[in-house]
Protein backbone atom coordinates (compact mmCIF):
# COMPACT_ATOMS: atom_id res chain seq x y z
CA UNK A 1 0.00 0.00 0.00
CA UNK A 2 2.96 2.40 0.84
CA UNK A 3 4.67 1.36 -1.84
CA UNK A 4 1.94 2.21 -4.18
CA UNK A 5 0.69 5.87 -2.57
CA UNK A 6 4.83 6.89 -3.13
CA UNK A 7 5.34 5.48 -6.69
CA UNK A 8 1.82 7.60 -7.62
CA UNK A 9 3.22 10.65 -5.51
CA UNK A 10 6.50 10.32 -7.92
CA UNK A 11 5.12 10.10 -10.92
CA UNK A 12 2.31 12.66 -10.45
CA UNK A 13 4.68 15.26 -9.50
CA UNK A 14 7.34 14.35 -12.35
CA UNK A 15 4.60 15.21 -15.22
CA UNK A 16 5.81 18.38 -16.49
CA UNK A 17 8.00 19.77 -14.39
CA UNK A 18 11.46 19.93 -14.32
CA UNK A 19 14.56 17.18 -13.77
CA UNK A 20 15.48 18.63 -10.47
CA UNK A 21 12.49 18.53 -9.21
CA UNK A 22 11.36 15.26 -10.43
CA UNK A 23 14.74 14.06 -8.96
CA UNK A 24 14.00 15.92 -5.76
CA UNK A 25 10.79 13.99 -5.20
CA UNK A 26 12.53 10.75 -6.27
CA UNK A 27 14.51 11.14 -3.28
CA UNK A 28 12.20 12.70 -0.94
CA UNK A 29 9.66 9.29 -2.13
CA UNK A 30 12.78 6.75 -0.98
CA UNK A 31 12.65 8.44 2.10
CA UNK A 32 9.24 8.02 2.16
CA UNK A 33 9.64 4.27 1.52
CA UNK A 34 11.94 3.67 4.40
CA UNK A 35 9.79 4.58 6.61
CA UNK A 36 7.00 1.60 6.52
CA UNK A 37 9.80 -0.72 6.21
CA UNK A 38 11.18 0.02 9.81
CA UNK A 39 7.68 0.83 10.69
CA UNK A 40 7.31 -2.64 9.34
CA UNK A 41 9.63 -4.77 11.86
CA UNK A 42 8.63 -2.04 15.02
CA UNK A 43 5.57 -3.42 15.12
CA UNK A 44 6.54 -6.77 16.04
CA UNK A 45 9.42 -5.94 18.38
CA UNK A 46 10.61 -8.74 19.80
CA UNK A 47 11.71 -8.93 23.97
CA UNK A 48 12.73 -12.38 25.63
CA UNK A 49 14.55 -12.71 29.21
CA UNK A 50 14.68 -15.47 31.93
CA UNK A 51 14.34 -15.29 35.79
CA UNK A 52 14.63 -17.75 38.48
CA UNK A 53 11.35 -17.79 40.73
CA UNK A 54 9.40 -20.31 42.10
CA UNK A 55 12.45 -22.59 42.46
CA UNK A 56 12.23 -23.09 38.52
CA UNK A 57 13.09 -21.02 35.44
CA UNK A 58 10.64 -18.90 33.56
CA UNK A 59 11.54 -17.84 29.86
CA UNK A 60 9.25 -15.37 28.10
CA UNK A 61 9.45 -14.39 24.75
CA UNK A 62 7.08 -11.72 23.63
CA UNK A 63 6.63 -10.11 19.80
CA UNK A 64 5.07 -6.99 20.56
CA UNK A 65 4.90 -3.08 19.95
CA UNK A 66 5.77 -2.17 23.47
CA UNK A 67 7.37 -5.93 23.85
CA UNK A 68 10.11 -4.63 26.67
CA UNK A 69 7.17 -3.05 28.96
CA UNK A 70 5.09 -6.15 29.04
CA UNK A 71 8.48 -8.47 29.72
CA UNK A 72 9.86 -6.59 32.41
CA UNK A 73 5.95 -6.40 33.63
CA UNK A 74 5.72 -9.92 33.23
CA UNK A 75 8.46 -10.82 35.94
CA UNK A 76 7.00 -8.03 38.04
CA UNK A 77 4.01 -10.30 37.94
CA UNK A 78 6.30 -13.46 38.73
CA UNK A 79 7.34 -11.62 41.60
CA UNK A 80 3.79 -11.18 43.53
CA UNK A 81 2.88 -14.64 42.72
CA UNK A 82 6.00 -15.74 44.05
CA UNK A 83 5.25 -13.65 47.54
CA UNK A 84 1.50 -15.77 47.21
CA UNK A 85 2.21 -19.04 46.53
CA UNK A 86 5.22 -20.31 47.66
CA UNK A 87 4.52 -23.01 50.09
CA UNK A 88 8.19 -23.21 51.55
CA UNK A 89 8.84 -19.39 51.37
CA UNK A 90 7.97 -18.07 55.20
CA UNK A 91 6.15 -14.90 55.15
CA UNK A 92 4.32 -16.36 51.94
CA UNK A 93 0.15 -15.64 51.74
CA UNK A 94 0.23 -19.41 51.44
CA UNK A 95 2.41 -20.02 54.12
CA UNK A 96 0.69 -17.65 56.45
CA UNK A 97 -2.83 -19.82 55.53
CA UNK A 98 -1.01 -23.05 56.58
CA UNK A 99 0.23 -21.51 60.06
CA UNK A 100 -2.80 -19.62 60.28
CA UNK A 101 -4.16 -19.51 64.02
CA UNK A 102 -8.25 -18.99 62.88
CA UNK A 103 -10.69 -21.61 61.23
CA UNK A 104 -11.56 -18.98 58.49
CA UNK A 105 -9.06 -17.26 56.77
CA UNK A 106 -9.73 -14.34 54.12
CA UNK A 107 -7.17 -14.48 51.29
CA UNK A 108 -6.53 -12.58 47.93
CA UNK A 109 -8.20 -13.14 44.60
CA UNK A 110 -5.31 -15.01 43.31
CA UNK A 111 -5.59 -17.26 46.42
CA UNK A 112 -8.66 -18.32 46.33
CA UNK A 113 -9.09 -18.83 42.92
CA UNK A 114 -6.03 -21.06 42.66
CA UNK A 115 -7.25 -23.28 45.81
CA UNK A 116 -11.05 -23.53 44.14
CA UNK A 117 -9.80 -24.86 41.16
CA UNK A 118 -7.38 -27.44 43.11
CA UNK A 119 -10.65 -28.32 44.98
CA UNK A 120 -12.17 -28.69 42.07
CA UNK A 121 -9.69 -30.96 40.67
CA UNK A 122 -9.69 -32.88 43.44
CA UNK A 123 -13.56 -33.67 43.10
CA UNK A 124 -13.21 -34.40 39.51
CA UNK A 125 -10.61 -37.05 40.32
CA UNK A 126 -12.23 -38.33 43.37
CA UNK A 127 -9.18 -36.93 45.88
CA UNK A 128 -6.43 -38.49 43.44
CA UNK A 129 -5.22 -35.02 43.24
CA UNK A 130 -5.07 -33.71 46.53
CA UNK A 131 -3.75 -29.90 47.78
CA UNK A 132 -3.88 -30.58 51.17
CA UNK A 133 -1.09 -33.24 50.92
CA UNK A 134 1.55 -30.75 52.22
CA UNK A 135 2.66 -33.26 55.46
CA UNK A 136 3.10 -36.00 53.23
CA UNK A 137 5.33 -34.54 50.53
CA UNK A 138 7.16 -32.85 53.55
CA UNK A 139 7.82 -36.12 54.77
CA UNK A 140 8.69 -37.92 51.86
CA UNK A 141 11.32 -34.45 51.10
CA UNK A 142 11.95 -35.27 47.31
CA UNK A 143 14.12 -31.78 47.60
CA UNK A 144 16.45 -32.61 49.86
CA UNK A 145 20.18 -33.82 49.62
CA UNK A 146 19.04 -37.06 50.47
CA UNK A 147 15.67 -38.62 50.16
CA UNK A 148 14.68 -41.57 52.35
CA UNK A 149 11.38 -44.05 52.70
CA UNK A 150 9.45 -42.75 55.26
CA UNK A 151 8.55 -45.41 58.16
CA UNK A 152 5.04 -46.92 57.82
CA UNK A 153 3.60 -45.26 61.10
CA UNK A 154 4.93 -41.98 59.60
CA UNK A 155 3.11 -42.18 56.46
CA UNK A 156 -0.45 -42.91 58.04
CA UNK A 157 0.28 -39.93 60.44
CA UNK A 158 0.90 -38.06 57.66
CA UNK A 159 -2.61 -39.48 55.41
CA UNK A 160 -4.40 -38.95 58.96
CA UNK A 161 -3.23 -35.04 57.71
CA UNK A 162 -5.11 -35.12 54.58
CA UNK A 163 -8.46 -34.34 53.19
CA UNK A 164 -9.27 -32.12 50.23
CA UNK A 165 -12.86 -32.23 51.50
CA UNK A 166 -11.62 -30.30 54.68
CA UNK A 167 -11.07 -26.82 52.88
CA UNK A 168 -13.85 -25.04 51.87
CA UNK A 169 -13.58 -21.90 49.88
CA UNK A 170 -16.53 -19.06 49.33
CA UNK A 171 -15.66 -15.95 47.36
CA UNK A 172 -12.29 -15.14 49.36
CA UNK A 173 -12.44 -16.79 52.97
CA UNK A 174 -11.25 -20.29 53.28
CA UNK A 175 -12.38 -22.46 55.77
CA UNK A 176 -10.72 -25.48 57.39
CA UNK A 177 -12.58 -28.45 59.63
CA UNK A 178 -9.35 -29.12 60.70
CA UNK A 179 -6.31 -27.14 62.42
CA UNK A 180 -3.61 -29.59 60.90
CA UNK A 181 -4.80 -28.94 57.32
CA UNK A 182 -2.17 -27.57 55.16
CA UNK A 183 -2.31 -27.05 51.73
CA UNK A 184 0.51 -27.25 48.49
CA UNK A 185 -0.80 -25.88 45.19
CA UNK A 186 2.60 -27.40 43.99
CA UNK A 187 0.67 -29.10 41.04
CA UNK A 188 -1.35 -26.48 39.80
CA UNK A 189 0.37 -23.05 40.82
CA UNK A 190 2.69 -23.38 37.46
CA UNK A 191 -0.48 -23.94 35.50
CA UNK A 192 -2.43 -20.70 36.91
CA UNK A 193 0.53 -18.36 37.35
CA UNK A 194 1.23 -19.02 33.26
CA UNK A 195 -2.25 -18.89 32.89
CA UNK A 196 -2.27 -15.77 34.54
CA UNK A 197 0.33 -14.28 32.78
CA UNK A 198 -1.03 -15.49 29.44
CA UNK A 199 -4.16 -13.06 30.31
CA UNK A 200 -2.55 -9.97 31.74
CA UNK A 201 -0.20 -10.35 27.95
CA UNK A 202 -3.66 -10.70 25.94
CA UNK A 203 -5.88 -8.21 28.09
CA UNK A 204 -2.69 -6.13 26.89
CA UNK A 205 -3.33 -6.85 23.24
CA UNK A 206 -0.47 -8.82 22.68
CA UNK A 207 -1.09 -11.56 19.91
CA UNK A 208 2.57 -13.45 19.93
CA UNK A 209 4.29 -14.52 23.04
CA UNK A 210 5.20 -18.12 24.11
CA UNK A 211 5.81 -18.68 28.36
CA UNK A 212 7.79 -21.79 29.50
CA UNK A 213 7.02 -21.62 33.33
CA UNK A 214 9.78 -24.34 34.44
CA UNK A 215 8.39 -26.67 31.50
CA UNK A 216 5.16 -25.95 31.62
CA UNK A 217 4.92 -24.25 27.94
CA UNK A 218 2.28 -22.34 27.04
CA UNK A 219 1.70 -19.70 23.70
CA UNK A 220 -0.24 -16.36 22.62
CA UNK A 221 -1.42 -16.72 19.52
CA UNK A 222 1.04 -18.20 16.50
CA UNK A 223 4.72 -16.72 15.47
CA UNK A 224 4.68 -13.31 13.70
CA UNK A 225 4.67 -15.12 10.63
CA UNK A 226 1.63 -17.28 11.06
CA UNK A 227 3.06 -20.55 11.92
CA UNK A 228 2.41 -21.99 15.18
CA UNK A 229 4.75 -22.54 18.04
CA UNK A 230 7.10 -25.91 17.66
CA UNK A 231 6.85 -27.14 21.82
CA UNK A 232 9.34 -30.69 22.32
CA UNK A 233 7.98 -32.87 24.99
CA UNK A 234 11.17 -34.39 27.04
CA UNK A 235 12.33 -37.92 26.79
CA UNK A 236 11.94 -39.40 30.19
CA UNK A 237 14.94 -40.13 31.93
CA UNK A 238 16.82 -39.18 28.80
CA UNK A 239 19.15 -35.63 29.48
CA UNK A 240 17.11 -32.67 29.92
CA UNK A 241 16.24 -31.18 26.81
CA UNK A 242 16.35 -33.93 24.31
CA UNK A 243 12.78 -33.71 22.43
CA UNK A 244 11.05 -37.27 22.59
CA UNK A 245 8.32 -35.99 20.03
CA UNK A 246 6.83 -32.34 18.87
CA UNK A 247 3.89 -31.10 18.79
CA UNK A 248 2.42 -27.69 16.63
CA UNK A 249 0.32 -25.72 19.23
CA UNK A 250 -1.06 -21.93 18.95
CA UNK A 251 -2.85 -20.53 21.72
CA UNK A 252 -2.57 -23.36 23.70
CA UNK A 253 -0.49 -24.98 26.07
CA UNK A 254 1.74 -28.20 27.15
CA UNK A 255 2.41 -29.52 30.20
CA UNK A 256 4.43 -32.71 31.18
CA UNK A 257 4.36 -34.77 34.51
CA UNK A 258 6.51 -38.43 34.68
CA UNK A 259 8.27 -40.78 37.23
CA UNK A 260 11.27 -39.10 35.55
CA UNK A 261 11.10 -35.79 37.15
CA UNK A 262 12.35 -36.77 40.96
CA UNK A 263 13.47 -39.94 42.09
CA UNK A 264 15.90 -41.26 44.64
CA UNK A 265 16.86 -45.39 44.41
CA UNK A 266 16.39 -47.58 47.52
CA UNK A 267 16.85 -51.11 47.98
CA UNK A 268 16.74 -51.49 44.37
CA UNK A 269 13.93 -49.58 44.50
CA UNK A 270 12.94 -46.36 42.46
CA UNK A 271 11.04 -44.01 44.14
CA UNK A 272 9.15 -40.68 41.80
CA UNK A 273 7.80 -37.99 43.34
CA UNK A 274 4.06 -38.40 42.38
CA UNK A 275 2.89 -39.18 45.49
CA UNK A 276 -0.41 -41.24 45.65
CA UNK A 277 -2.69 -39.67 48.57
CA UNK A 278 -5.10 -42.80 49.21
CA UNK A 279 -1.63 -44.77 49.78
CA UNK A 280 0.69 -42.61 51.10
CA UNK A 281 3.63 -44.09 48.82
CA UNK A 282 4.76 -42.84 44.80
CA UNK A 283 1.71 -43.80 42.36
CA UNK A 284 1.93 -47.05 40.97
CA UNK A 285 1.55 -46.66 37.15
CA UNK A 286 1.88 -48.20 34.04
CA UNK A 287 3.08 -44.73 32.75
CA UNK A 288 6.68 -42.92 32.66
CA UNK A 289 4.83 -39.51 31.30
CA UNK A 290 1.76 -37.89 30.56
CA UNK A 291 1.88 -34.53 28.47
CA UNK A 292 -1.56 -32.81 28.80
CA UNK A 293 -1.84 -30.08 25.57
CA UNK A 294 -5.26 -27.98 25.75
CA UNK A 295 -6.33 -24.22 26.15
CA UNK A 296 -6.66 -24.47 30.15
CA UNK A 297 -3.50 -23.77 31.62
CA UNK A 298 -4.85 -24.87 35.07
CA UNK A 299 -6.57 -27.77 33.68
CA UNK A 300 -3.64 -28.66 31.75
CA UNK A 301 -0.96 -28.87 34.93
CA UNK A 302 -3.20 -30.39 36.91
CA UNK A 303 -4.41 -33.30 34.36
CA UNK A 304 -0.40 -34.28 33.76
CA UNK A 305 -0.74 -35.31 37.07
CA UNK A 306 -3.78 -36.96 37.42
CA UNK A 307 -3.03 -38.84 34.77
CA UNK A 308 0.13 -40.47 36.59
CA UNK A 309 -2.12 -41.08 39.37
CA UNK A 310 -4.80 -42.80 37.77
CA UNK A 311 -3.13 -44.40 34.57
CA UNK A 312 -4.06 -43.87 30.85
CA UNK A 313 -7.61 -45.69 30.82
CA UNK A 314 -9.04 -43.68 33.92
CA UNK A 315 -7.86 -40.71 32.66
CA UNK A 316 -9.59 -41.18 28.99
CA UNK A 317 -12.44 -41.82 30.57
CA UNK A 318 -12.53 -38.76 33.18
CA UNK A 319 -11.93 -36.67 29.63
CA UNK A 320 -15.02 -38.58 28.28
CA UNK A 321 -17.17 -38.04 31.10
CA UNK A 322 -16.47 -34.78 31.49
CA UNK A 323 -16.17 -33.33 28.03
CA UNK A 324 -12.74 -32.04 28.47
CA UNK A 325 -10.98 -30.78 25.38
CA UNK A 326 -6.84 -32.21 25.81
CA UNK A 327 -5.04 -34.20 23.69
CA UNK A 328 -2.98 -36.31 25.34
CA UNK A 329 1.04 -37.84 24.64
CA UNK A 330 1.31 -41.16 26.98
CA UNK A 331 4.42 -42.77 27.34
CA UNK A 332 4.38 -46.16 28.66
CA UNK A 333 6.51 -48.15 30.89
CA UNK A 334 8.49 -49.53 27.94
CA UNK A 335 9.43 -46.42 26.51
CA UNK A 336 6.38 -46.54 23.38
CA UNK A 337 4.88 -42.99 23.20
CA UNK A 338 1.58 -42.58 21.72
CA UNK A 339 -0.96 -39.48 21.29
CA UNK A 340 -4.83 -39.49 22.91
CA UNK A 341 -6.68 -37.19 20.20
CA UNK A 342 -9.58 -35.80 21.69
CA UNK B 1 10.49 16.97 -19.18
CA UNK B 2 13.64 16.35 -21.97
CA UNK B 3 12.86 19.00 -23.87
CA UNK B 4 10.27 18.19 -26.47
CA UNK B 5 7.74 20.98 -27.07
CA UNK B 6 5.04 19.05 -28.81
CA UNK B 7 4.77 15.96 -26.18
CA UNK B 8 2.84 18.38 -23.45
CA UNK B 9 -0.23 16.83 -23.89
CA UNK B 10 1.57 13.42 -22.84
CA UNK B 11 1.39 12.43 -19.34
CA UNK B 12 3.75 9.72 -19.44
CA UNK B 13 7.32 10.71 -20.86
CA UNK B 14 10.02 8.05 -21.69
CA UNK B 15 12.20 9.54 -19.35
CA UNK B 16 9.55 8.80 -16.89
CA UNK B 17 9.15 5.10 -17.31
CA UNK B 18 12.61 4.89 -17.22
CA UNK B 19 12.60 6.67 -13.94
CA UNK B 20 9.58 4.82 -12.62
CA UNK B 21 11.52 1.19 -13.71
CA UNK B 22 14.69 2.08 -12.11
CA UNK B 23 12.71 3.12 -8.91
CA UNK B 24 10.36 0.33 -9.15
CA UNK B 25 13.80 -2.42 -9.17
CA UNK B 26 15.60 -0.10 -6.68
CA UNK B 27 12.55 -0.55 -3.94
CA UNK B 28 11.98 -3.91 -5.08
CA UNK B 29 15.70 -4.25 -3.91
CA UNK B 30 15.06 -2.70 -0.82
CA UNK B 31 12.00 -4.64 0.10
CA UNK B 32 14.11 -8.23 -0.86
CA UNK B 33 17.43 -7.06 1.14
CA UNK B 34 14.79 -6.00 4.31
CA UNK B 35 13.36 -9.75 4.38
CA UNK B 36 16.63 -11.92 3.28
CA UNK B 37 18.88 -9.63 5.90
CA UNK B 38 16.49 -8.05 8.27
CA UNK B 39 19.65 -6.01 10.01
CA UNK B 40 18.04 -5.93 13.29
CA UNK B 41 17.37 -9.85 13.39
CA UNK B 42 20.92 -10.66 12.10
CA UNK B 43 22.70 -11.51 14.97
CA UNK B 44 25.40 -14.12 15.41
CA UNK B 45 25.06 -16.88 18.03
CA UNK B 46 26.59 -16.32 21.91
CA UNK B 47 26.19 -17.95 24.98
CA UNK B 48 24.96 -15.94 27.39
CA UNK B 49 26.10 -16.97 31.08
CA UNK B 50 23.72 -15.27 34.06
CA UNK B 51 24.28 -15.50 37.56
CA UNK B 52 21.26 -14.70 39.97
CA UNK B 53 19.86 -11.24 37.87
CA UNK B 54 23.25 -10.12 36.31
CA UNK B 55 24.52 -11.15 33.16
CA UNK B 56 28.08 -12.92 33.98
CA UNK B 57 29.52 -12.55 30.29
CA UNK B 58 28.43 -13.37 26.70
CA UNK B 59 30.86 -15.75 24.80
CA UNK B 60 31.42 -16.59 20.79
CA UNK B 61 30.63 -20.18 20.32
CA UNK B 62 33.16 -20.59 17.63
CA UNK B 63 36.11 -20.39 20.17
CA UNK B 64 36.65 -23.61 22.31
CA UNK B 65 37.13 -22.67 25.98
CA UNK B 66 36.68 -23.50 29.38
CA UNK B 67 34.93 -21.14 31.47
CA UNK B 68 35.00 -20.28 34.92
CA UNK B 69 31.77 -19.57 36.15
CA UNK B 70 32.87 -18.44 39.67
CA UNK B 71 29.61 -19.52 41.75
CA UNK B 72 31.16 -23.05 41.71
CA UNK B 73 30.01 -24.04 37.93
CA UNK B 74 32.70 -24.72 34.85
CA UNK B 75 30.90 -25.00 31.50
CA UNK B 76 32.91 -25.32 28.25
CA UNK B 77 32.09 -24.58 24.53
CA UNK B 78 33.75 -26.93 22.29
CA UNK B 79 32.84 -27.17 18.57
CA UNK B 80 30.06 -24.73 19.03
CA UNK B 81 28.38 -26.74 21.63
CA UNK B 82 28.07 -26.25 24.86
CA UNK B 83 27.89 -28.15 28.14
CA UNK B 84 28.20 -27.65 32.08
CA UNK B 85 30.96 -29.80 32.49
CA UNK B 86 31.19 -28.84 36.41
CA UNK B 87 29.15 -27.47 39.27
CA UNK B 88 29.47 -28.34 43.07
CA UNK B 89 25.72 -28.52 44.00
CA UNK B 90 24.21 -31.41 45.08
CA UNK B 91 21.76 -32.54 42.38
CA UNK B 92 23.91 -31.55 39.25
CA UNK B 93 20.69 -31.67 37.31
CA UNK B 94 22.98 -28.88 35.22
CA UNK B 95 25.79 -31.27 34.12
CA UNK B 96 23.23 -34.39 32.98
CA UNK B 97 21.47 -32.00 31.11
CA UNK B 98 21.80 -32.05 27.43
CA UNK B 99 24.61 -29.60 25.60
CA UNK B 100 23.07 -26.84 23.75
CA UNK B 101 23.89 -25.23 20.50
CA UNK B 102 20.79 -23.57 19.24
CA UNK B 103 19.07 -20.03 19.99
CA UNK B 104 16.56 -20.42 22.79
CA UNK B 105 17.92 -23.59 24.46
CA UNK B 106 19.52 -23.32 27.76
CA UNK B 107 21.10 -25.19 30.52
CA UNK B 108 20.50 -24.25 34.23
CA UNK B 109 21.91 -24.65 37.56
CA UNK B 110 19.06 -23.98 39.69
CA UNK B 111 20.76 -24.18 43.20
CA UNK B 112 23.45 -22.05 42.35
CA UNK B 113 21.03 -19.60 39.95
CA UNK B 114 23.11 -20.10 36.97
CA UNK B 115 21.40 -20.02 33.48
CA UNK B 116 23.64 -20.81 30.60
CA UNK B 117 21.57 -19.68 26.94
CA UNK B 118 22.21 -19.33 23.35
CA UNK B 119 21.04 -16.27 21.83
CA UNK B 120 21.15 -15.73 18.24
CA UNK B 121 18.03 -15.88 15.76
CA UNK B 122 15.40 -18.16 16.17
CA UNK B 123 15.72 -21.46 15.93
CA UNK B 124 15.83 -23.24 12.26
CA UNK B 125 13.49 -25.37 10.82
CA UNK B 126 15.11 -28.43 13.00
CA UNK B 127 13.93 -26.64 16.15
CA UNK B 128 11.77 -26.14 18.41
CA UNK B 129 10.91 -23.17 20.64
CA UNK B 130 10.39 -24.33 23.86
CA UNK B 131 10.47 -28.24 25.41
CA UNK B 132 8.37 -29.37 28.37
CA UNK B 133 10.06 -30.97 31.40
Amino acid sequence: MWLRLTMLSCHVYSCGMKRKITIATLLISLLLQTIPLTGCSAHSRKASGSGVYFDTVVDILIYDDDADRLLAECFTLCDQMEDIFSAQKEGSELYRLNHRTEASVTVSDELASCIKQGLYYGELSNGAFDITILPLRELWSFESEDPKVPSPEAIKEALKKMDYRKVHCEANTVTFDDPEIMIDLGGIAKGYISGYLKQYLKDSGCTSAIINLGGNVSTIGSKPDGSSWTVGIQEPFADRGTVFEKTEISDACLVSSGVYERYFTQDGKQYHHILDPHTGYPAETALEQASVEGYDDVLCDAFSTICILVGRDEAIRLIEDNGLSLNIFFVDSSHKGEWYRV
Amino acid sequence: MTGSGNTKARLIGKSDIILMAIWAVFAMCLILFSRINPLHDTKEKMLEITVGDRVFGTYSLDKDRVIEIGNGNTCTIEGGTVRMTDADCPDKVCVRSRSISEPGESIVCLPNSVILKITGDDPGKGGVDAVTE
